[in-house]
């Protein structure tokens, strides 16, 4: 019935594993499958497991009404069951007595319970109870209506559009798992249940730990090698004490794989896009399936956070010139490569390029640079301000800062600097373009990216600088224009050395060939970058710190839509990537933002590494802005007020508007807006004062090209005409300080009133913040003997509050605590600032229940835990002091700070919190 | 390659701890002669000398060559030259073996000495055309020899083990059951379903499924002392196992 059917010359497969058999006297049998079923875990001296009818059950959990059976296995017994307190359904499961575990078993068991009891994930199956009832475990769960994953790819429903909805959130639930220190050691898709709105429900997550076989008790016989052979992991099965984290990452990909081609991936087997399975998979599904399948740890996906992160990227863009045939680009981070060999250049080919045409869409670029350089301020501002510092000390900055620089004055000025500055200029801004472009992908990047285009392609960017300049020099020489049209022809040459590994001549000629098809938009482009940049000077030519990395990042945004993956698809005003329900046939999802970009940094991340580039780049920051100033030294006192003032309002303004005021400010009486005026008011003074002195350093430096009748040189701040006599120099001046004071006046009128403005619209975040008086910290209550008489009805809201919120907040924390079994003897207000209420709950004792009594345990020794979006559980890893925290900014602050002086005034819970 | 069904010294009872395995009584012979550790090195020799010979073919040997080496390989073993300088590896005869086979190799190969025992003595006689065509069809040439080595090891093992049940079926008079419920000894993610057993058997489906669990349960004893009887500690068998379905993943 299941012999293989095969010639005597044909290789014969396994019918169950798909392994090839080998020839001897294992006449049709495997041997890995035979293996395998001699090291399942059985209790092979005992009969199986039967589970206990409905009946049995019921009469074990009285306060359970036990509807049905609805599955059993080798893991045990599940029930579907009614919480009649609660008017709920629920899930009970049973696991086979465990009488080998040893004494020590009831006090494992509890403790990995309690962590499992901890997960809390809209893609994880809580666990509401557990313990056991006559040596059996069992665990009161969370009801899921639905099937998984086994059934429906049994019933063949499975599309590789819908594989590719449903890894993501495994791996949500698995990062999450993983972050609280718990690895499933069992995931396959018996364990993954889809409910009827098509949300992922991860099952028996970390029971086969608590059901593993001890390393201390020495048993002989087998418990098994802890989960199901053909999804375990390498090291699973040959080192089960030292797994980690990342099998869990092997048995997705498995589960991946198998969603993908309906096989297991055993042996040799082939890529899922090789479509010998009749399926049609996008071919940059490889990589990431074969990734996880890695059969070294350290060769996998290190979190399931990255593996989502690559999906989502598949899933998000379209196959376009490089898809469904070419190359798997834009996957994140990149695989291991051989030492010693050039990386392959990302994205489609020069070709394919120079094939296609594209839309340069200048609103899009900017939108998106303009996000971009707010979302990573301190990083992108700080990188570009130390490069730029470099560039000045090579002698050449100022030239070179803008694409519409004078290439003649270049030519006249040849003196010696300027040759340091072609040398290093190229690999500098080649560095500073990677790092930009690198952060927009959302690869990772560190200081070193920045200088990268020393030890990269140093040569050729060398030799492009240097080409280029020359050549771009000549064409203004001779009537300009073909200067410009050089100038803009071959803008993107330097990025595509760096980015595409181009040698020097090539990447000009894809340059200059691609942006011909749109000579005048390039153009246009690049003036608007000028303007975006120019807008910067004003401001003492510090704000150029902050526009120039602007203008860098929609020039680099532009680049991807016209050299990256795909061609740019029409713009949409970047929704988030949500998954359609899996049972629709929907369309095919929102168009992702043009080119490879990436999903911004998700907050599951762990703070990165370049966290810790942060204060680095922010001290850098502080040191180029002082350094820049170094021309005007002789006047220094106002210059270093000058910045001291700018750069303070800023920080806290982009401060507030982000995160909220901090509370140690509100202590200083920053509550005063007339403060606040004031020193906004003193900081235009500072400004005018210190426009007038930087304003005439800059003159005098330009002083000499004034007087000459050549073209004239533009200096910052270019004025109403240029009268060449000395005579109209003061009043040239006078006109230019008046020009440049009043765009600095609306200017700074402009913040103001945006300023005001948000401070207005957002009462509980800024504005009424300053002026409300701030909650004082409440005295601790006494502690009071637990009442024995319980209040039957819920106490009435105090006047003036709306009822409705004010019982739905209350709700709210009951529902916490009872979904916890928690009571408290202690309760506690705060409210350190004035967005957020404290409650702190102290003498915490959780119920247990033990062969059908109930008892009130102290909790001790926990972890810190993250509650639903609703409010945030932290536990005191010493003991007692635990806090919850709401964050009531959705209700009226009024109400707020009204419900928290009632609740102080009410007495601690009592044998439970039925008052409350 | 039968063995006997009960191996000197061995006690029936799985999971005892005082069972003494054909490998201890070997190692605690030593070095002093005794016939009970001759006989017992000697089937352990017998049973498990194919993943060797397929171990020497993979370094790239000859047949004739391959042969040689394996046949004076024995020879030595049987001598008891190796029993003494290996330690670390004594727990596992599998390991053990592997180690002083990669120990002869590397400082032992010489053709001479083969020529000098005179094309080699047959202190075992074994079946090496049926080796050679085992290795021609094993279709795992990316494997390493080690792994290769493992596998062929497994292999034999399950052979033995299937062997014996067999024949302890086929006593029972229960022969024919045995050929179609020995598909259900293996693990899958399909479970077959008992109706076509039950329907070829002309027995029921329950009866079917008590059959199969009763064969399973027998397998895996049987596989355990087979197992065992390789190693000095037979609450090791537990890792072997694990370690040798490693070389099928």
């Amino acid at each position: 019935m299941n012999e293989p059917e095969a010639g005597p010359n044909m290789e014969k497969k396994c019918p169950q594993c798909g392994a090839p058999l080998p020839a001897g006297g294992l006449a049709g049998l495997c041997p890995a499958c035979l293996l395998a079923q001699g090291a399942a875990e059985t209790a092979s001296d005992t009969p199986p497991f039967q589970p206990p009818t409905v009946a049995e059950v019921a009469a074990l959990f009285p306060q359970l009404e036990i509807l049905s059976l609805i599955g059993k296995g080798g893991m045990g017994a599940v029930y579907q069951a009614r919480q009649p307190v609660l008017d709920r359904i629920v899930a009970l499961k049973i696991l086979p007595p465990q009488t080998t575990g040893g004494p020590d078993f009831a006090e494992r068991f509890n403790r990995e319970a309690r962590a499992l009891a901890r997960l809390n994930h809209p893609n994880i199956i809580t666990v509401h109870e557990f313990g056991q009832v006559q040596g059996m475990p069992f665990f009161i769960m969370e009801y899921v209506d639905g099937l998984n994953l086994r059934q429906l790819e049994q019933a063949g429903k499975l599309t590789p559009r819908e594989a590719l909805q449903i890894v993501p959130q495994i791996c949500e639930a698995l990062q999450f798992a993983h972050d609280a220190g718990i690895v499933h050691r069992d995931i396959k898709p018996d364990n993954i249940l889809l409910d009827k709105k098509g949300r992922v429900k991860i099952a028996d997550f970390g029971i086969a730990k608590i059901l593993g076989n001890p390393p201390e008790t020495g048993v002989p016989e087998t418990q098994g090698a802890i989960g199901t052979p053909h999804y375990m992991a390498p090291e699973q099965v040959e080192k089960p004490q030292s797994v980690d984290h990342r099998a869990d990452i092997f048995s997705l990909g498995v589960v991946f794989y198998e969603m993908l081609t309906g096989e297991l991936p055993l042996g040799k087997f082939a890529p899922p896009s090789a479509g010998a399975h009749g399926v049609r998979v996008d071919v940059r599904l490889d990589e990431v399936v074969l990734r996880a399948l890695e059969k070294e740890p350290d060769r996998r996906y290190q979190h399931a956070s990255h593996v989502k992160t690559a999906v989502e990227t598949i899933a998000n863009t379209p196959p376009g010139a490089g898809g469904m045939g070419g190359q798997a680009g834009g996957v994140p981070p990149p695989p291991l490569s051989p030492p010693g060999s050039p990386p392959p250049p990302p994205g489609p080919s020069p070709e394919a390029i120079l094939a296609r045409d594209y839309t340069l869409k200048t609103g899009h670029c900017l939108e998106r640079g303009w996000a971009l350089v707010k979302s990573h301020f301190w990083e992108l501002v700080g990188i570009h301000a130390l490069i730029l510092l470099l560039l000045i000390i090579a002698g050449s900055a100022f030239a070179r800062t803008s694409h519409l620089g004078n290439a003649a004055s270049d030519m006249n000025v040849s003196d010696g600097t300027s040759v340091l500055g072609l040398v290093l200029g190229g690999p500098l801004w080649a560095g500073l373009f990677l790092y930009f472009l690198k952060t927009i992908r959302g690869e990772p990047v560190t200081v070193e990216t920045a200088f990268s285009g020393f030890s990269k392609r140093f040569l050729h960017l060398f030799l492009l600088n240097l080409v280029a300049w020359v050549l771009i020099g000549l064409g203004f020489i001779c009537f300009i224009l073909p200067g410009v049209y050089l100038l803009v022809a071959w803008c993107f040459s330097l990025v595509l050395v760096m980015d595409k590994g181009l040698d020097f001549w090539p990447a000009m000629e894809l340059s200059r060939k691609v942006v011909n098809k749109h000579w005048w938009k390039v153009f246009g482009f690049l003036l608007v970058l000028a303007g975006v940049w120019w807008l910067g000077v004003p401001a003492c030519c510090i704000g150029v710190l902050v526009s120039a990395p602007v203008a860098i990042a929609v020039f680099l945004y532009a680049y991807e839509d016209i050299f990256g993956q795909v061609a740019p698809a029409t713009p949409a005003a970047g929704r988030p990537w949500a998954p359609p329900p899996i049972s629709g046939a929907g369309p095919a999802g929102p168009t992702g933002p043009a080119g490879t970009v990436v999903i911004p940094p998700a907050p599951l991340n762990p703070p990165p590494p370049a966290g810790s580039n942060h204060s680095a780049l922010l001290y850098v920051l502080i040191a180029a802005a002082v350094v820049l100033s170094l021309p005007a030294l002789f006047y220094v006192i106002p210059l270093i007020a000058v910045l001291l003032a700018l750069l303070v309002p800023f920080f806290f303004m982009s401060q507030s508007i982000h995160h909220g005021l901090p509370p140690h400010l509100a202590g200083w009486g920053w509550g005063n807006v007339w403060l606040e005026i004031g020193s906004i008011a003193l900081v235009f003074a500072l400004l005018v004062l210190g426009l007038i002195l930087t304003f005439k350093v800059i003159f005098n430096l330009a002083k000499p090209a004034v007087s000459q009748s050549s073209p004239p040189r533009s200096a910052a701040g270019t004025g109403p005409g240029v009268p060449s006599s000395s005579g109209g120099g003061s009043r040239f001046l006078k006109y230019a300080f008046l020009a440049m004071a009043g765009l600095l006046a609306l200017l700074l009128a402009t913040a103001l009133a945006g300023f005001l403005w948000l401070t207005h619209s957002a009462p509980h975040r800024t504005f009424q913040v300053f002026t409300a008086q701030p909650i004082p910290p409440v005295m601790p209550l006494p502690p009071q003997a637990p009442s024995a008489s319980l209040a039957p009805t819920p106490p009435a809201p105090p006047a003036g509050i709306n009822t409705n919120e004010f019982n739905r907040f209350l709700k709210r924390t009951r529902q916490e605590l009872d979904r916890n079994a928690i009571r408290f003897n202690q309760l506690q207000l705060s409210s350190p600032n004035e967005s957020q209420l404290f409650i702190s709950l102290t003498g915490l004792q959780t119920r247990k229940i033990v062969n059908g009594t109930t008892s009130w345990q102290n909790i001790v020794g926990l972890l810190e835990g993250t509650r639903d979006t609703t409010g945030k559980w932290f536990f005191n890893g010493q003991g007692q002091l635990v806090s919850v925290h709401y964050d009531l900014a959705q209700m009226d602050l009024g109400q707020v700070l009204a419900a928290a002086r009632w609740l102080e005034n009410q007495p601690p819970a009592g044998a439970d919190n039925s008052h409350f | 390659m039968s063995t006997e069904d009960q191996p000197p010294g061995t006690a029936a009872a799985r999971g005892d701890i005082f069972a003494t395995t054909r490998w201890t009584v070997v190692l605690a012979a030593g070095d002093r002669s005794s016939p009970s550790a001759d006989v017992a090195l000697e089937e352990l020799c017998r049973t498990y000398w194919y993943p060797l010979y397929a171990y020497v073919r993979r370094q790239g040997h000859s047949r004739e060559d391959a042969q040689d080496l394996t046949q004076e390989f024995f020879a030595r073993l049987l001598e008891k030259n190796y029993l003494a300088g290996v330690n670390s590896n004594r727990g596992r005869f599998r390991a053990f073996l592997l180690a002083a086979l990669k120990h002869f190799l590397a400082n032992e190969w010489d053709r001479a000495h083969c020529q000098k025992r005179g094309g080699g003595a047959a202190l075992l006689s074994l079946d090496w055309q049926d080796a050679d065509t085992r290795y021609q069809v094993d279709p795992a040439d990316h494997l390493s020899p080690d792994k290769l080595y493992d596998r062929a090891w497994a292999l034999t093992l399950l052979e033995q083990v299937v062997a014996r049940l067999r024949t302890e079926n086929i006593a029972e008079g229960r022969g024919g059951q045995f050929e179609m419920l020995k598909f259900y000894l293996m693990v899958g993610k399909n479970d077959i379903p008992h109706a076509e057993a039950a329907a070829a058997l002309l027995m029921s489906e329950g009866a079917v499924r008590v059959a199969v669990h009763r064969l399973r349960r027998r397998y895996r004893e049987l596989l355990k002392q087979e197992i065992a009887q390789t190693l000095t500690d037979p609450a090791q068998a537990a890792d072997e196992m694990r370690a040798l379905l490693g070389a099928f993943s």
